[in-house]
């Protein structure tokens, strides 16, 4: 019943997005001119200018037969098919995030691991964090891409200060529960205390933070592509909305909207409440 | 928030108390800053001195001119205010939208419970940069930069209503269900009366920590925003507009004084966020 009202809720995001970016295009100024440089719902069509809409729901009915089919209509500014734009990029996205995912949380749980141990690092840790989060992310970006350091490590050093936050409550909810309180009461050795009476009974909450932390990762995306002129999805997006070019944010704004939403229900499926 | 208040409980030898002190004198500082500069300053954010561009700080210029010959001083100052005051207009907005909102999911029933949460995980999975870039495409070219800037934020705000009203809701549903609703419940209050006398008073303090956690959201969005060239716009100044001098190389060593927006905001941020967590306490 719960995963039911999880999904409903899932596709009644994406819904919504559609419709209020169906109904954007739709209204965008210049709708009524007959310039394909402007970001109208009817330069939408593969043919820019050939397709005309009698109404906003013939227009949405036509868009979304043109997501089905995996088309997504053609780029005002490239000229070229928005699936066609969007395969070329996301390679270099995927690498991007996957990267980046996979250093925050190495560096989230190294951190949480060491604290365990040595306190002082705990402290470094959070002050390190703190500072990251209370400074713009293209900041933080600039600051190490001037440094000659990889995008994605910018990424990494973006998100990993929410993760470890995420994991450190984790872990402090976990250490006050009734069985690892038993376990340091019969004298259990630190590594044992932190596999079996920590971790293991968390796995689930840990997927939970796995799926959280890809929304995270998505939103730093953005700045490191465009500021570290990566050719990937988020300097896409910040191109169309140079060239004014509306289908293409559309499309790339969709498919964000349904990862996030993914991954929120993949949190909400592994019991941890999302954001 | 959460790792400010991780930090503190961890590592920090003073109470919370003298936090929210500490915080607040320096928020004090950069609010007298903000409010004195243009007083103080002897030149307009807008002028340009040609013969001036991208000077070192000295006597007639106090932290140097940009490319274009403007005072860097007038310009942090004045763009300190706009974002600082139209971060604070949204965050309240959105505090309002929050409270509205999260009292009806908690106090409205199962129906109106359910559409709240539903309302909460929409707005909450939409990717907020995405958003703000297909608003900004479709503003008419002609769109000043103050309506630029108020759209930004506003959208900004839009976003930002959903955790607090969450918040809300989750403690105004505990409040329901605590001894002093039940013992006035007792009593005969119901309705608005109730929500006036016993649940308003106790939802202030959520609400204002909510504030204080929006605020430096805002402001760091903002800047962000005004890096990738999508925040406020020329000519009015703003912390994030003056950042994007830094994307250059050389910028930061040949003219470290461009770093005074990153650290204002820095300082203005952390500030907001150990008072947040004092407020909470």
């Amino acid at each position: 019943m719960r995963l039911a009202l999880s999904c409903s809720r899932f596709f009644l995001t994406l819904a919504t997005a559609y419709v209020l970016l169906t109904a954007l295009l739709w209204y965008a100024p210049g709708r009524d001119l007959d310039e394909s440089l402007w970001g109208t719902a009817q330069t939408l069509a593969n043919e820019p200018g050939a397709r005309t809409f009698s109404s906003y729901f013939e227009f949405t009915r036509w868009y979304a037969s043109e997501l089905v089919h995996g088309r997504g209509g053609t780029s005002i500014q490239f000229g070229v098919p928005v699936s066609e734009l969007i395969a070329e990029r996301a390679s270099t996205t995927l690498t991007n995030a996957w990267r980046g995912f996979a250093a925050a949380w190495v560096m989230a749980l190294t951190a949480g691991v060491a604290a365990h141990f040595w306190p002082g690092i705990g402290r470094l840790a959070l002050g390190a964090g703190s500072v990251v989060l209370s400074l713009p992310a293209a900041f933080v970006v600039v600051a190490l891409a001037l440094n000659g350091v990889a995008p994605w490590v910018g990424l990494a050093v973006c998100v990993w200060p929410k993760t470890y936050a995420y994991w450190q409550t984790l872990l402090q909810m976990a250490r006050k529960r009734a069985h690892v309180l038993a376990l340091l009461a019969q004298g259990a050795g630190p590594w044992r205390l932190q596999w079996h009476a920590i971790w293991l009974p968390n796995t689930r909450q840990l997927f939970g933070l796995l799926a959280v932390s890809v929304p995270l990762v998505l939103g730093a995306l953005i700045p490191v592509e465009v500021l570290c002129d990566q050719h990937g999805l988020g300097q896409l997006a910040w191109r169309a909305v140079a060239g004014r070019d509306l289908p293409l944010l559309t499309a790339l704004t969709l498919l964000f909207t349904a990862v996030t939403s993914g991954m929120s229900l993949l949190a909400e499926t592994a019991g941890l409440e999302a954001k | 928030m959460r790792i400010l208040g991780l930090l503190h409980t961890r590592c920090l030898p003073f109470s919370r108390g003298h936090m929210k002190n500490l915080a607040s004198m320096v928020l004090s500082g950069v609010v007298l800053l903000l409010v004195a500069g243009p007083v103080v300053s002897r030149h307009d954010y807008a002028a340009q001195d040609r013969d001036l561009i991208l000077s070192s700080p000295g006597s007639e210029h106090w932290l140097g001119t940009d490319s274009l010959g403007r005072d860097n001083f007038a310009r942090f100052v004045v763009g300190g205010r706009l974002s600082v005051v139209m971060a604070a207009t949204a965050a309240g907005g959105a505090c309002a939208v929050a409270a509205f909102v999260g009292t009806i999911g908690a106090l409205g029933g199962s129906a109106a419970r359910t559409a709240t949460a539903i309302v909460f995980d929409v707005m909450l999975s939409t990717p907020w940069y995405l958003l703000v870039f297909v608003i900004r495409a479709v503003l008419p070219l002609d769109t000043s930069a103050g309506v630029t800037a108020a759209v930004t934020f506003g959208i900004l705000g839009f976003i930002g209503w959903a955790h607090g009203a969450r918040a809300i809701r989750d403690a105004v549903l505990g409040m329901v269900t605590g001894p002093w609703i039940r013992q006035a419940r007792a009593t005969g209050a119901a309705g608005f009366t109730l929500w006036r006398a016993h649940i308003v008073p106790n939802v202030g303090p959520v609400l204002v920590t909510q504030f204080l956690l929006l605020l430096p959201t805002l402001m760091l969005g903002e800047a962000t925003l005004g890096m990738l060239g999508l925040g406020i716009p020329e000519p009015l100044p703003s912390w994030g507009g003056s950042l994007v001098e830094l994307v250059q190389t050389n910028t930061v060593l040949e003219r470290p004084w461009a770093l005074v927006p990153a650290l204002l905001l820095a300082i203005s941020s952390i500030s907001l966020r150990a008072l947040a967590g004092g407020e909470s306490s």
